[in-house]
């Protein structure tokens, strides 16, 4: 939506017509305020020959803040993370909107240069580079690290004597094509010459070290993990090894189906899921609400029986985050699968937790789902299991005027009263909400009052009279 | 509001982003003189058609969604009324790349050479019923197609979304949605599959991908439109073919363990009240793609609730006869004349510091369309064309058809078509003289010269207006109803050999 400034223009164009050595940037074909950038590691320092790929984003409030920029190759570097975020004070704290994107870029150049092991992101290989910086860079250059993420250093399959035998085997894309990825040349070449594997229906080694060539240069495709899990079993190859691979992929993909649904298939062909729950606490302490992490979980849970801390590790994510839902949604799942939520003490047991959590941030739904959900037809279906609820909801509606879920909730025991004076309140209520506390809610509240509330309270006015002869019997 | 300050990580990105929301709704109200019709129409057409035939190298991770891509972009222009002429060899070109995705033994992959998998089946189908024509549709091996569409069948009625791989709720609903359009639903291949579906609805009210996962805008959607589907509402014209598991027992359709209340609780509560957009799930940030994943549900669900409630024991479900009556004290009176005066002040205040003006659109979906359609104009609309998920984020593809998928349906009423609510420009305040207003007019302004010349002699109220788009199957409607009568009027299918 920003506006393209006039500087972020001249710097564009100045960037193109003085160019600086060993540094390609290009604004994206989308989107002017994302560059793509070709950076060359620095003669003398341990990354040279290298090229390595770099996005640079402008935000809106460029240049009073800073670009982002991040490593899009792998790179092995005391003060840049696996996910290519790199630590340099001038993209923090030491902004200043006399730079610009040259000085920044010059800067990771320089950064690529002379590490600084002192103000580390990634820990352990600050400690490696401290501690032993000539085997640090050994490691830097060791495959597969580097043959599978820097284009550069890479040995194109047609110069490998190994290969020598397999012909590619291109795509069709037909003679005109529609959406046609311009790959890059390793993309390209990768593909091919897994094509050709497949068609073989080649089972080996170097099979399955293709299919991890693939995977790195796009984890999203199915058809390589269903090959790869063909040769897997060919070889009956080692499952722990291919677990610690997963784990690779996931850390830098944590949003992909096929590497989750890979990790599912090895940990089934281990028969063991112990290490699940501390892998998974690994990648919910990287993104607290990765969907795809915490349904890994659940299925590793109940596959292995692994009930008995669950609730213990959940209960130190909700205090960390209250606010995390997909925390709420696993103690659903345990409480559900292990308890009898029928039993009195329990459910207040959950009643008052999720009470708690509400007290402390009357705003946060979470607490207020669970809540509602410990009622309703996937719980013990009735608020008249826990007749103080009501009170407190009041109670709290009270001391917190503006928390539209206690008043929601309310609405909600009244239409199971069957009291036209409850009935009524509510339906009072209901405007309320869609005037005054809730108002981009306006037609779900007139709804509930229309297609709920007022058919409950004309039943409830016709059976009076006989519900007064029914309470005097 | 708040009685204890927190630190809570989700809350301080949620209100950094409610923040630059509001900075870009009283930006845009301020250019636009508080209109709101500034759809830059011409640039995400050239946005979108930039991606039919080429796509730099970066799209190297889209490569096994390639059918996706050309569903993206033909279903975007389609919203946005910019299809190329018939005449265009362009749709025979995709038609000839979809066949080549299209596997030997039934189903398409994600490119050619893939092995097929339900997501990019349903791009394909999706993206042929577009083009729609003989030519398009034709190419879809129904029988082998059929043969697929069983393979991927679990025994209590899911589907896995390939041969080996995983089950969840996006391959039911891919799965019955291409089955409706190629006139393949039969009882034995969807038999247990609302079960299914049920199984995956949360305590939350809204459906997670499988049963017991939290409860998510995608899933909701597939869930919601997989039920609607079966109910027989859109896909099945046999009324034999409701098609719950036990319909001899389950007086509604195998629907009867759906918490309807429940789910259209869920969804309005999705809607964010200062962003106006939907998030995917509880206590996550607003996201423009969900326009559709939970406007499409929510609009289904309505539909769905229109049908359930015509069945007299259902309307008993809902009003609870069943239930054992709680006893409310006599003070319970919760709502003060002083405290919706407050809230309404806060709403006010809200609003005047960027927050969405909410409650004024009378269009008859559950959400307010009105302030859906500011978050994706106002928030979301990147100045170069195309869609974006939220603010400072690139625009992409996926973002543009669904944000755009998203604003259609804010436009359109299941009764006439249209329900512009009150937002609509009045006829003699055209887009003109705006420009003059803005010396340095950049990007940003020139949106308004562009859609001056597309104006044309078009009415300007239709340059807001967004082609209608049937929410169970995300296509025009009018291109549901021409490939399901091509395929009904194809000779049946030999019976399966199992």
């Amino acid at each position: 939506m920003a506006a393209l400034t006039n500087r972020i223009i001249k710097e564009t164009q100045r960037m193109a017509a003085e160019p600086t050595p060993g540094i390609v940037a290009r604004p994206h074909e989308d989107n002017v305020r994302f560059f793509d950038v070709q950076l060359s590691g620095p003669d003398g320092s341990p990354y040279a020959g290298g090229v390595f790929h770099v996005e640079l984003f402008l935000p809106s409030e460029y240049p009073m803040s800073p670009p982002k920029v991040r490593f899009l190759t792998k790179i092995y570097h005391p003060n840049i993370d696996r996910l290519g975020r790199i630590c340099l004070d001038i993209l923090k704290d030491k902004w200043s909107p006399a730079l610009g994107i040259r000085a920044v870029l010059l800067s990771v150049q320089a950064l690529l240069s002379a590490p600084n092991p002192d103000d580390p992101l990634p820990l352990d290989v600050a400690e490696h580079w401290r501690s032993d910086e000539a085997g640090a860079i050994a490691q830097e250059n060791s495959p597969p690290r580097v043959r599978a993420a820097n284009a550069a250093m890479w040995t194109p399959y047609h110069d490998r004597p190994e290969w020598a035998d397999v012909t590619p085997l291109t795509q069709d894309d037909g003679p005109a094509p529609v959406v046609q990825i311009q790959y890059t040349p390793r993309f390209q070449e990768v593909m091919d010459y897994l094509r050709a594997i497949i068609q073989k229906g080649e089972i080996s080694e170097r099979a399955l070290a293709l299919t991890e060539d693939a995977i790195d240069c796009n984890s999203a495709n199915y058809t390589i993990w269903a090959y790869r899990r063909v040769v897997l079993d060919g070889l009956r190859a080692e499952m722990q090894k291919e677990l610690e691979f997963t784990e690779n992929i996931i850390t830098d993909t944590p949003k992909n189906y096929q590497v989750w649904y890979h990790r599912q298939w090895v940990v089934e062909r281990l028969h063991d899921g112990s290490a699940e729950l501390a892998f998974t606490q690994r990648m919910i302490e990287a993104d607290s609400k990765n969907y795809h992490a915490w349904a890994h979980r659940q299925w590793a849970v109940a596959t292995f029986g692994l009930w008995d801390h669950e609730l213990v590790a959940l209960e130190a994510l909700i205090e960390a985050d209250p606010r995390n839902n997909s925390a709420w949604n696993q103690r659903w799942f345990v409480v559900r699968s292990t308890c009898r939520l029928d039993e009195p003490a329990l459910l207040a047991r959950e009643v008052q937790y999720a009470q708690r959590y509400i007290q402390q941030a009357p705003n946060n739904e979470s607490p207020w789902s669970y809540l509602r959900g410990l009622f309703s037809s996937k719980g013990v279906g009735s608020f008249a299991r826990c007749p103080e609820l009501e009170a407190w909801a009041r109670q709290l509606s009270v001391r917190f005027p503006l928390c539209v879920h206690a008043v929601a909730l309310l609405v909600d025991m009244a239409a199971q009263s069957r009291s036209p004076a409850a009935l009524e309140q509510a339906l009072t209520d209901c405007d309320g909400l869609a005037e005054g506390l809730d108002p981009i809610r306006a037609k779900y509240w007139r709804h509930k009052r229309m297609a709920l509330l007022e058919p409950l309270l004309a039943r409830a006015l016709a059976a009076r009279p006989k519900q007064d002869s029914g309470s005097s019997s | 509001m708040e009685e204890i300050p927190e630190s809570s990580s989700t809350l301080q990105k949620q209100t950094k982003l409610e923040n630059l929301c509001k900075r870009a709704i009283l930006n845009s109200r301020q250019e636009n003189q508080g209109f709101l019709e500034v759809i830059l129409r011409k640039k995400h057409i050239q946005y979108l058609l930039t991606g039919i035939r080429s796509l730099p190298s970066s799209f190297g991770s889209l490569d096994a969604s390639r059918p996706w891509i050309c569903y993206w972009i033909l279903h975007g222009l389609e919203v946005l009324e910019g299809l190329p002429p018939a005449s265009d060899p362009l749709y025979h070109d995709i038609v000839q790349f979809l066949a080549r995705c299209q596997h030997p033994q039934g189903g398409f992959g994600g490119g050619p050479g893939q092995v097929p998998h339900l997501a990019p089946t349903y791009a394909a189908v999706s993206a042929l019923s577009i083009i729609g024509t003989d030519e398009a549709l034709g190419i879809i091996d129904r029988t082998r197609l059929r043969d697929f569409l069983y393979a991927m069948r679990t025994p209590e009625g899911a589907f896995r979304m390939q041969a080996d791989g995983e089950v969840d709720v996006r391959g039911v609903y891919c799965a019955i949605d291409v089955a409706s359009i190629c006139g393949l639903m039969e009882p034995e291949l969807v038999r247990g599959t609302a079960d299914w579906i049920l199984r995956c609805q949360t305590y939350e009210g809204g459906f997670g991908g499988a049963p017991g996962n939290e409860a998510h805008g995608g899933y909701t959607f597939c869930g919601v439109a997989g039920l609607c589907l079966l109910a027989g509402l859109c896909g099945c014209d046999d009324p034999n073919l409701v098609c719950g598991s036990h319909p001899e027992v389950d007086p509604f359709g195998g629907m009867s363990t759906l918490d309807i209340d429940a789910l259209m609780g869920w969804l309005s509560r999705r809607q964010q009240t200062i962003e106006g957009g939907f998030s995917g799930r509880t206590n996550k940030l607003v996201d423009a793609c969900y326009s559709f994943w939970q406007g499409g549900a929510a609009v289904v669900t309505t539909l769905l609730y229109r049908l359930l409630m015509s069945i007299p024991a259902w309307r008993d479900r809902v009003l609870m006869v069943d239930v054992p009556p709680l006893v409310m004290s006599a003070e319970s009176a919760a709502l003060s004349a002083e405290r919706v005066a407050a809230g309404k002040e806060e709403a006010r205040r809200r609003t005047e510091e960027g927050a969405v003006e909410a409650g004024r659109c009378q269009g008859e979906w559950l959400f307010d369309q009105r302030c859906l359609a500011e978050y994706i104009v106002r928030c979301c609309q990147s100045a170069t064309g195309g869609v974006a998920d939220k603010p400072e984020v690139p625009r992409d593809y996926y973002h543009t058809n669904y944000g755009l998928s998203g604003l259609a349906l804010t436009q359109h009423c299941s009764e006439t078509g249209v329900c512009l609510g009150r937002f609509r420009r009045s006829v003699d305040q055209t887009p003109g003289g705006k420009v003059n207003n803005h010396e340095d007019a950049d990007a940003e302004s020139e949106g308004w010269e562009e859609e001056e010349e597309v104006s044309g002699a078009r009415n300007p109220e239709d340059l807001f207006m967004l082609h209608a788009v049937d929410p169970v199957f995300g296509l025009a409607p009018e291109k549901v109803d021409r490939a399901k009568a091509f395929f009904k009027a194809m000779p049946a299918l030999p019976p399966r050999r199992v």
